[in-house]
């Protein structure tokens, strides 16, 4: 196995005995980045010479016997959303072309604070709102698995380059599914955790209501990893899961008539691999999609219009368009159906706590097709695909995205979700040990 | 209640007060998501009418 593959775990062990250097692992990952980013796009700025010195610092401490935190040493990738100081930060728009933030986002600073090496941003959907489009500072990034789908968003970049190999971890937001979506069409986990247990200071906002920072990773016990470290929930990936209580809400996906057949068997032999590794697993039903997706579209469009509003009125040349008419299109809603959609927000979480009361976790339905290609998006409006994202952003409640299939050569993913991240992490883990839809990585250069 | 359904003249009507405009090609998709919002407030309303009357 190639240093840049090799689990985190395993890294931060051999870091600590000596038989691996963060300065050898980082050069390991910027080669693979030169290698494969011109294909794949993932980076819009590599940060190499912090990065060389992070490692270097890195190795510093361990060889005087400093140990600063789990992270040491081990290289990490920014979505542009989220400020680094002295980096550019575009947040995906030519409005904030050649803007270089002067602090550290709380969650970059954590990271940096522990010895972790900051390899470079990478690409966002403009504002983290709709693409693949073709108006931003950068080309869109491209699906490792076929150069020629989309990787979905708004976490892009982070997406396509775990599932490139270019590194293990990368942090992204989630306001309707931006982590969860992504990490779906490119075969790799996302993890979202709990509303609110990563702080928002320095990323740039969508929808205060529904935002959440979350991590992308080549393996569960990755995510798990980078998440404690940022100063999210802890969680073991403890490999049992024997007699635990799991239940499939496979209606509130399956019905969807944009439930391609293969995103049904893979979800179908997930419940089946659950079983098998001592689960009980029964079906179950969660509360009505349609309806917390309205009350999600509607925060989401308020919060984001609102926020936008004024740049918008001034400097309406300077958004893609895409992300313009996604922010427009919320000009009909008012503060009094804002306050209406937060209400039911808040009954709907108590009715998916009801629903998830009797189980560990749930398994369900993440993106209910493959990754189009990017053909489907011919001109600059946005294309619809059918996911199951956005109630778990109304909720708050934590959600693990893993692979779990592929279909004509592209990855298909689900979601487990619950009330504790640790459980998450549990399952998934064991899903992830005795499968191997995770496993597998793309055909690219080396 | 929610309002009634968006038109096209309405939607750039609403957009203009605020000095926004479209691009024709832009038009359609952007009423149907303003369509779409509008019938979101109504499943909305609803929601919490039978959450109300379930209390």
């Amino acid at each position: 196995m190639q240093l840049a593959d090799l689990p985190l775990a395993t890294v931060a062990q051999q870091l600590r005995a000596g038989d691996l250097t963060s300065v050898a692992l980082t050069e390991a990952h910027l080669a693979r980045i030169a290698a494969r980013n011109p294909d794949v796009r993932a980076f819009v700025t590599v940060t190499e010479a912090q990065a060389r010195a992070a490692a270097q610092a890195a190795d510093a401490a361990f060889a005087a016997g400093r140990d600063l935190g789990v992270m040491q040493g081990i290289p990490f990738a920014i979505k542009d959303l989220i400020d680094m100081a002295g980096v550019p930060c575009t947040y995906g728009s030519r409005r904030h072309a050649g803007h270089v933030p002067d602090r550290d986002a709380v969650v970059v600073a954590r990271l940096l604070a522990q010895g972790a090496v900051p390899l470079g941003k990478v690409a966002t959907y403009e504002y983290a709102l709709v693409g693949p489009s073709f108006d931003q500072p950068h080309p869109p990034a491209r699906n490792p698995w076929n150069l020629g789908h989309i990787t979905g968003g708004s976490s892009s970049g982070s997406a396509a380059a775990v599932a490139a190999g270019m590194v293990r971890v990368a942090l992204g937001t989630d306001t309707g599914g931006s982590v969860r979506s992504p990490a779906c069409y490119c075969g790799v986990v996302g993890l979202k955790p709990p509303y609110g247990a990563l702080p928002m200071e320095g990323v740039y906002p969508l929808s205060p209501g529904l935002d959440h920072l979350g991590v992308m990773a080549a393996s569960v016990g990755d995510a798990a990893l980078c998440l404690a470290a940022m100063g999210g929930p802890a969680a073991e990936g403890a490999h049992t899961i024997r007699g635990l209580n799991i239940g499939y809400a496979r209606d509130w996906f399956a019905t969807d008539p944009a439930c391609d057949p293969a995103v049904l068997a893979a979800l179908d032999d997930t419940a089946g691999a659950l079983s098998l590794l001592g689960a009980r697993v029964s079906l179950t039903t969660l509360p009505d999609y349609p309806t917390m997706e309205a009350a999600g579209a509607i925060i989401l469009h308020a919060e984001a219009l609102a926020h936008h509003l004024a740049a918008l009125q001034a400097h309406a040349a300077g958004y893609g368009r895409q992300a313009y008419q996604s922010l427009v299109s919320g000009v009909r809603l008012t503060d009094a159906d804002l306050a209406q959609a937060r209400q039911a927000a808040v009954r709907m979480r108590a009715a998916m706590e009801t629903c998830l009361a009797p189980f560990d976790a749930v398994l369900t339905g993440n993106v209910l097709a493959p990754a189009p290609p990017f053909s489907a998006f011919a001109d600059d409006r946005a294309v619809w695909t059918a996911m199951r994202t956005l109630p778990f952003n109304v909720t708050g409640h934590p959600v693990l995205a893993l692979p779990v299939g592929f279909a004509g050569g592209l990855p298909l993913g689900a979601q487990i979700v619950g009330r504790d991240t640790a459980m998450l992490v549990r399952i998934g883990a064991a899903l992830e040990a005795a499968t191997d839809a995770g496993a597998q990585r793309p055909y690219l250069r080396t | 209640m929610a309002d009634p359904t968006p038109t096209e003249d309405r939607l750039l009507t609403d957009l203009s007060q605020l000095g926004l405009s479209l691009r024709a090609a832009e038009i359609a998709g952007v009423l149907a998501t303003a369509q779409y919002l509008e019938r979101a407030k109504g499943l909305v309303a609803e929601y919490l009418d039978r959450e109300n009357a379930a209390c």
